[in-house]
């Protein structure tokens, strides 16, 4: 039995920090388009209080989404770069 | 599609005249039986996408599975690098660069090892799935290819330094991997998420969670067609129809492709209702929020994974995300009795399919040739169609696949059909 366990530990930890930066990170940035877009609708809250419309939150929200929406778009290509340069010839530089 | 792979089928089938052997019945109940086997992957796994989406009420059941199975299919067809280096994981019948069968074994032995596995590997998928555990399809493949090489070829035939570094360790580390990854993502979505007004919330994580579902079924279709598609291969390989050289060149025949994309998608649209009842229901009770950065976790990690190294199972990475994603929620409860039966469930997965891999391949092998080859099909015809029978007499659909989880341990209960029909 030859098993290497440097490598297991190695691939291991990346796939642990890949796993949080990627499968952590990008829910924690959906949330953050969540709470800008809840804070842009106004009216009123949980807690009682009514705030007004704030149409820069509600804008700053649609960003944050486009940035989570590029990196899904980002891993679809990822996943597909195989197929893309064998059904159109073209090569992706991911 | 790419006409030099259609145009293979008919130079290979040429070059062999006498195709019409007994060799050839064999081939052919393979790759029915593989077929089936991808059929079972499909449904088996459908809940590891989508149970999240269907429990939480962002997409109906109904819905869900047909979006998964879209995926999946699409997921097969980009499969156009497939390994049909499949078993060298577990053992050693084939060349681990190119695929070839190993000088000195048999073609019908080598069929017979691949059928007799593929067999252990569907009827554990089949087992687990009536008692609804999640469990490793590849897992199930590997136990059976283990236990069939085993029976023909003895211990010498199995890589045990594969088998350790490539199915066991990996199994054992992914649910905390995946947990940890959930665990992370759901503790920080409720804190950044605490004031916002909880329908708002509710709805805005259900669009999250319906992508993130969808690229946990793209990932699998893209990776899970492929075993099967590889193991066909593998058959043919054996058989002579087709060499490790025409594939380097021309890539896999399209009817493998077309036949294992299907498979596992209308598996998939079948849906696994009895699994995906335990993974949305069973374990914790789940919200949108900890939905979406359950299926987040799955994808980061299924997708990356293997880049990184390390091939983990879709199933263990999905059911620790799920169980995560109690984890990390402050108050949420996870049944532990549930997810205890599905470890347990795990281990025996390689042990058991083995069994019924190895038993398969003595039955087979002592009758040998065509007619041991109907045997070993008419074994998992009658074992399969007596798990089905059992399955009806408490059925799990998509009318009552969010009814009520009663009790603490796993299901299989006389409960659940009345809980049914009142849903």
């Amino acid at each position: 039995m030859d098993i290497d366990l440097t490598s297991i530990a190695t691939s291991t930890l990346s796939v642990i920090v890949v796993g949080i930066l990627l499968g952590a990170g990008l829910p924690l940035l959906f949330s953050l388009g969540i709470v800008l877009q809840d804070r842009g609708a106004g009216g009123e809250h949980a807690d009682g209080s009514i705030t007004a419309p704030n149409p820069a939150a509600r804008y700053a929200s649609w960003a944050v989404f486009a940035v989570v929406a590029l990196v899904v778009l980002y891993g679809l290509l990822f996943i597909t770069k195989g197929s893309i340069s064998h059904y159109l010839g073209i090569e992706l530089p991911l | 599609m790419n006409g030099s792979i259609g145009g293979w089928h008919g130079g290979g089938a040429r070059s062999h005249p006498d195709v019409m052997t007994g060799e050839l019945v064999i081939l052919l109940l393979l790759i029915v039986t593989a077929v089936a086997f991808d059929f079972t992957n499909g449904f088996h796994d459908t809940g590891n996408a989508m149970a999240t989406s269907i429990a939480t009420g962002a997409l109906k059941p109904k819905v869900a599975v047909a979006l998964s199975a879209i995926l999946n299919l699409v997921g097969g067809f980009l499969s156009v690098e497939v390994a049909v280096t499949v078993t060298t994981s577990v053992l050693k019948i084939q060349d681990t660069d190119t695929g070839a069968l190993m000088a000195g074994l048999d073609a019908e032995t080598a069929m017979f090892i691949i059928f007799a596995g593929l067999v252990g590997g569907i009827l554990w998928n089949l087992f687990t799935w009536l008692l609804g555990l999640p469990s490793s399809s590849s897992h199930a493949l590997f136990g059976g290819l283990l236990g069939a090489g085993l029976a023909a070829l003895g211990t010498a035939g199995i890589n045990w330094s594969g088998l350790t570094a490539k199915v066991i360790i990996p199994a054992l580390l992914s649910p905390f991997i995946a947990g940890l990854v959930a665990a992370i993502g759901v503790w920080l979505v409720f804190r950044v998420t605490r004031g916002v007004r909880e329908a708002r919330r509710e709805r805005g994580f259900r669009y999250g969670q319906i992508a993130t579902a969808s690229l946990v079924s793209l990932a699998h279709g893209t990776g899970d067609a492929q075993k099967t598609m590889g193991v066909i291969a593998l058959g043919l390989i054996a058989h002579g129809t087709l060499s490790d050289q025409e594939i380097e060149a021309n890539g896999l025949p399209v009817w493998i492709i077309v036949l294992c994309a299907g498979a596992i998608a209308l598996g998939t649209y079948l849906g696994g209702w009895r699994i995906i009842r335990t993974l949305g229901k069973g374990l914790v009770e789940l919200d949108s929020p900890q939905g979406m950065a359950a299926e987040a976790s799955s994808a980061a990690i299924i997708l990356t994974s293997s880049h990184l190294g390390m091939a983990l199972s879709t199933t263990h990475v999905a059911t620790g995300s799920i169980i995560g994603s109690g984890v990390g929620r402050p108050g949420a409860k996870v049944r532990w009795g549930v997810a205890g039966r599905m470890v347990v469930g795990w281990l025996m997965t390689l042990p058991a399919a083995a069994i019924v891999g190895a038993v398969t391949y003595f039955v087979g092998h002592l009758v040998g040739g065509v007619g041991g080859a109907f045997l070993v099909f008419g074994i998992l015809v009658v074992a399969g169609g007596a798990i089905y029978r059992r399955s009806q007499q408490q059925k799990v659909d998509h009318t009552n696949v969010n009814a009520e989880w009663e009790g603490e341990g796993t299901e299989l209960a006389p409960e659940l059909a009345t809980a049914g029909k009142d849903a």
